[in-house]
């Protein structure tokens, strides 16, 4: 009876329900990712960047490789000391509010950014003093040198806004962004989706697409079905465990772009058997990386074959640590400890990083490291690590799941923040208390110089200094897969796990 | 009686002081920094230093919870520490989702669970009985993630009838997560009126009915259906209260802008403003609901008094 | 009249017995209870053996149920799971149970400040998301078994309270109740002769119901790493580990899927065997 009566109402459910969901000059981008900010100077996270980075531009920016590209400023210099960086500023160009882009217009960005109140005032901290040398030329005078300062401007923290908008609605600019980019803003309903419009008078090569909507879609299962039903054109990521279902579904691309996210296992090396250098030679031996990026990973991830990934700046390839048992043996034995010892296995409780660590527990057994996991929510998993202090009596003898991904780009804050002895948390993330003088000397040396022959040539020897040390246990670099339709072209991932969309085009 | 309910409507209020102060205290008890979170997992210390001081977090919690409570009193709920956006506005807009999801499946599931309940218990043994009994079970034993992922392909990808998931204000994009989440309610449902059916039947004025000649579906509907509504109702009640406060799973299969997915988000950075005010709305709706429960019992039984 | 029918426990096998899916019911609970002492003896395979080569095999006659992503046999898993599951579910609903019915009933027959009390607390406990409890649990314990287990109870003691003041309130108005009242039992007679038994049977429906809820409780649970740690072979972790690889490897999901629909529908059926036998006005 009631059946009869509920019927005809899931009838007309389904018939208001449109079955057909043609593509039409919309597109949408489907991620895991919520976007939690439209202020590019206090974002934190890649994905609210990238979305900003439709809209807005910075002086300098990145190709997807993160190599360093010039954007707003036509071109830069800087003299010896890497004291001093001048820009030339292109010309002729306006805000989406018709605010004319000048010298200005970057000093109050500028200026907003070194008051210190937003979450990425840090990029502008080397700074002294901002110079308008004319309305199109701007000089940035730092406190020391600082060679990786042209990745902090090409950073998406210090993109810029209209200083007409930005006097207007000052903080509440987040959800009122107006740029210089080839699309302007629409709408952001938060939690729900931001949706940017084609700029119909950009100043380069305008946009093809009238508009694209982000929308986040936090299960992978069904981030992947709305692209196969045709109603999102692009997803991010594509669940590397479904990339079969994908692939069998052809009217999907899958991209593949190597990431600047490394994962590593950290020792905590004031415990005693984890000081011994030979026992952390061990570990890398022992580790089956292969096996533990095919299985855990979805085989989404290439070797992690220096201290940094590949797509860093002055990256320098090192040898290998090859997973060789009776090698990790023989080194546990050299070092005394060829019964083994306790470990804890402190991980977060991310699926894959869970399957990671369980991989990594089942390898280490072999040569008698042994002990438990102990997972836990990533806020739990930092509290953990940052609650250890130097010179600790009792130090706790984890082996943590680490991974890192500088933002900028650039080796200095991919080695810097990891390796120094100024690091040991709680002030930076050298979570397993390594400590090298030689090590701390070329991170400083790395940094003294804005010339690139000179950052290289320290930089390669860093690389080569701590390889041998093995401070961590090597594991991979993720690879970020994302999902196309093949009617869409353009869309592309970056390196820092962002994306552009800026070439993004539907063809039937 | 009325005074009873008066006491109770001012009663919420100092039950609302208490859950704020547990609130406050549970949440900063969490571990992790929000300040950590916030800024980044490249963060440089002199931000994480910098959102310390600016959030206050560095104060006495004490002092924290005062400065807090003088702002909500005032109905400032604080900004998100994870968006900056007022807290207000931010659970304003997802509390719309959620209510429509929440309303859209208990009413198909208290309508089918309380059917398949009173029939498993009219015709008890008997296979209606197995088959109601059996259906309900599978709604409590399916993990809700596989049913909303195997909805997803079968009626989104394969047969392409409904959306996969998201909300935009389309009827059609209820039904799906409708569905996964009514499921387990529907089976509770069922259980409960199967259960509290049986009770009333044994009851001697339903003998005493028959025996006096009164139609059975008489019987049926007036005299053991109202009787046997009292725990269906507790149990509405409940459900609606645990519904209210959005569903973690659905919302994150079915990428549905509620507040279930939006306290998991702010958990995972630890947003306290947005978990304080999540935990009082969480505690006002079970604390109103149970307010209404109980008026209902005295509506369907004039007989329960109220000391 | 036949003796065995005299005594409680015989006036409860005779009505037991004649639900006969309850009897089912019951001889599965025993099988699985069998399984779960002597799993080494029954399991085919270690259930802790990974093997790379066989990751994410389909069922075979070598491993029933395949294997998953470590190579591992899923049957031996589901076999020393029972186990976990079992204890887990059990203890966690009875501890729930008993104080959650002891608080119902105090609520129900004294009201007042008590009621006024207990409801209110309930109504907090009830306000607080699980997964908030769960990682405030893990951070005073540390993750761990045990404390699936406190979760687990204590997100089930407000129900139980609230279902059964429900009843209590009902039958303190009955005429059964006045009646004894009138005939100068004392309260707690009153209390637990005659109005406990007429709560229990929304007590114990709910509480079948329960220990299915609570291995899926526990495997969310040991999904946000509080409880079972890899790789501890518990149903519902395994089921959570398996979630990435729906529509890759459904096998994976599938068995744990099974033993836990299995389980909770014979808890299920063996409740209403109970509740049938315990009420004093079924005959």
């Amino acid at each position: 009876m009631l059946f009869k009566r509920l019927l005809p109402l899931l009838l007309l459910a389904l018939l208001v329900s449109s079955p057909a969901y043609a593509a039409g000059k919309d597109i949408i981008y489907a991620s895991d990712s919520t976007a939690k900010s439209l202020d590019p100077h206090n974002t934190s996270d890649t994905y609210s960047g990238s979305i900003e980075r439709t809209m807005l531009q910075g002086l300098m920016g990145f190709d997807t490789n993160l190599n360093i590209v010039p954007v707003l400023a036509e071109s830069y210099s800087y003299n010896d000391t890497a004291t001093e960086f001048t820009f030339k500023l292109r010309k002729g160009i306006k805000f989406h509010d018709g605010t004319p882009f000048n010298a200005e217009a970057v000093r109050v960005n500028i200026a907003r950014m070194m008051t210190g109140k937003y979450k990425r005032s840090s990029l502008m901290k080397p700074v002294k003093e901002f110079k308008v040398i004319d309305d199109h030329t701007v000089k940035f005078i730092l406190k020391e040198p600082f060679g990786a300062f042209v990745n902090a401007v090409a950073h998406p923290g210090a993109l810029i806004v209209s200083p007409k908008a930005l006097e207007k609605w000052g903080d509440n600019i987040s959800k009122h962004p107006v740029g210089t980019g080839p699309y302007v803003f629409d709408e952001w309903v938060s939690g729900s989706h931001v949706r940017i419009k084609r700029n119909p008078d950009y100043w380069g090569e305008k946009a093809k697409v009238d508009s694209i909507t982000f929308r986040p879609v936090p299960e992978g299962g069904a981030r992947l079905a709305m692209l196969r039903a045709g109603q999102a054109q692009y997803i991010d990521p594509l669940p590397a465990e479904l990339a079969k279902v994908a692939e069998r579904d052809g009217k999907i691309d899958i991209i593949r772009q190597p990431s600047i996210v490394a994962r590593y296992l950290i020792p905590n090396t004031q415990y005693k058997p984890l000081a011994d250098v030979r026992v952390r030679q061990a570990i890398n031996y022992a580790l089956n990386k292969e096996a533990i990026i095919k299985i855990a990973w979805g085989g989404a991830a290439t070797l992690l074959d220096s201290v940094i990934p590949q797509n860093l700046q002055f990256y320098s390839k090192q040898g290998a640590w090859p997973y060789d048992l009776e090698k990790a043996k023989a080194l546990m034995k050299e070092a005394g400890y060829e019964n083994g010892f306790k470990v804890v296995f402190l991980t977060p409780n991310a699926s894959n990083r869970l399957r990671a660590t369980e991989m990594i527990k089942q390898q280490l057994e072999k040569i008698g490291i042994k002990g438990n996991i102990m997972s836990m929510d990533i806020a739990s998993f930092y509290n953990k690590l940052e609650s250890h202090r130097v010179n600790d009596p009792d130090p706790m003898p984890f082996l943590a799941f680490g991974g890192w991904s500088a933002s900028t780009g650039d080796a200095d804050w991919g080695t810097r923040p990891l390796f120094s002895t100024a690091a040991f948390p709680p002030a930076m993330s050298n979570f397993g208390f390594f400590s090298d003088k030689e090590v701390d000397d070329l991170i400083q040396a790395g940094l003294s110089s804005a010339d690139p022959q000179v950052r290289r040539a320290a930089y390669a020897k860093l690389q080569d200094v701590i390889w041998e040390k093995a401070p961590w246990g090597y594991l991979f670099v993720d690879t970020i897969v994302a999902g196309r339709l093949k009617t869409l072209k353009g869309i592309v991932p970056m390196a820092d796990g962002g994306f552009d969309v800026q070439k993004a085009e539907l063809i039937n | 009686m009325l005074k009873y309910f008066i006491k109770r409507l001012i009663n919420i209020i100092p039950v609302l002081l208490v859950v704020s102060i547990l609130a406050f205290a549970f949440v900063h008890l969490l571990p992790g920094d929000p300040a950590r979170m916030m800024a980044g997992e490249d963060a440089d210390p002199a931000t994480v230093e910098m959102l310390r001081q600016e959030l206050g977090l560095n104060d006495p919690l004490p002092v924290q919870y005062f400065t807090y409570m003088g702002k909500v009193l005032t109905g400032d709920l604080g900004k998100s520490l994870r968006t900056d956006l007022p807290v207000y506005d931010e659970i304003a807009l997802r509390y719309g989702p959620t209510m429509y999801l929440a309303m859209a499946g208990l009413l198909w599931s208290v309508l089918i669970g309380v059917f398949a309940g009173a029939v498993a218990a009219i015709y008890s043994g008997k296979w209606q009985d197995y088959t109601a009994m059996f259906v309900s079970v599978s709604g409590i034993s399916i993990p809700q993630f596989w049913l909303g992922l195997l909805l997803i392909q079968l009626f989104a990808v394969y047969l392409g009838w409904l959306p996969v998931a998201g909300y935009t204000g389309k009827l059609s994009e209820l039904v799906l997560p409708s569905i996964t989440l009514g499921a387990m309610v529907a089976a509770i449902m069922a259980r409960f009126t199967l259960s509290a059916f049986l009770d009333v039947l044994d009851e001697e004025y339903i003998s005493t009915a028959r025996a006096k000649g009164v139609r059975e579906s008489i019987v049926m509907w007036k005299h053991a259906f109202r009787n046997a509504l009292i725990p269906v109702i507790t149990m509405i009640g409940l459900q609606f209260g645990f519904l209210l406060g959005g569903s973690v799973v659905v919302e994150t299969v079915f990428a549905w802008p509620g507040l279930g997915r939006y306290m998991i988000e702010a958990v995972a950075v630890r947003d306290y403003p947005v978990l304080q005010a999540l935990l009082l709305l969480y505690s006002f709706h079970f604390v109103f609901i149970n307010l209404v429960v109980d008026m209902v019992y005295a509506v369907i039984n004039p007989e329960i008094r109220y000391d | 009249m036949d003796e065995t029918k005299t005594t409680p426990f015989g006036i409860f096998w005779h009505k037991f017995k004649k639900r006969k899916t309850a009897m089912v019911a019951g001889v599965f609970i025993l099988l699985l209870v069998f399984t779960a002492v002597f799993a080494p003896w029954i399991a085919p395979d270690d259930p802790y053996e990974v093997d790379y080569a066989l990751s994410m095999e389909p069922p075979s006659a070598a491993h029933l149920c395949g294997t998953d992503v470590f190579g591992r046999d899923i049957l031996s898993r589901i076999i020393y799971g029972a186990r976990i599951s079992l204890a887990v579910g059990l203890t966690s609903v009875v501890i729930g149970a008993v104080v959650g019915v002891a608080l119902g009933l105090i609520s129900g027959f004294f009201g007042g400040f008590l009621d006024g009390l207990i409801m209110r607390t309930s109504d907090v406990l009830f306000a607080f998301p699980g997964i908030l409890l769960a990682i405030a649990i893990v951070a005073v314990l540390g993750p761990g078994l045990i404390n699936v287990v406190v979760a687990v109870s204590v997100f089930s003691m407000p129900t139980f309270a609230r279902i059964v003041r429900g009843s209590t309130l009902t039958l303190k108005e009955s005429l059964y109740v006045k009646a004894a009242k009138s005939t100068g039992a004392s309260r707690r007679r009153i209390m637990f002769v005659h109005i406990m038994p007429g709560t229990l049977s929304g007590a114990i429906v709910y509480f079948t119901m329960r220990i299915g809820t609570s291995i899926i409780t526990a495997s969310s649970l040991s999904f946000l790493g509080l409880g079972a740690q890899p790789p501890t072979p518990e149903w519902g972790a395994m089921l959570a580990e398996s979630r990435d690889y729906i529509g890759v490897a459904d096998h994976m999901t599938l068995f744990p899927g099974i033993a836990i629909f299995l389980t909770v529908l014979f808890f299920n059926l063996f409740g209403d065997g109970l509740r049938a036998a315990l009420d004093p006005k079924v005959k």
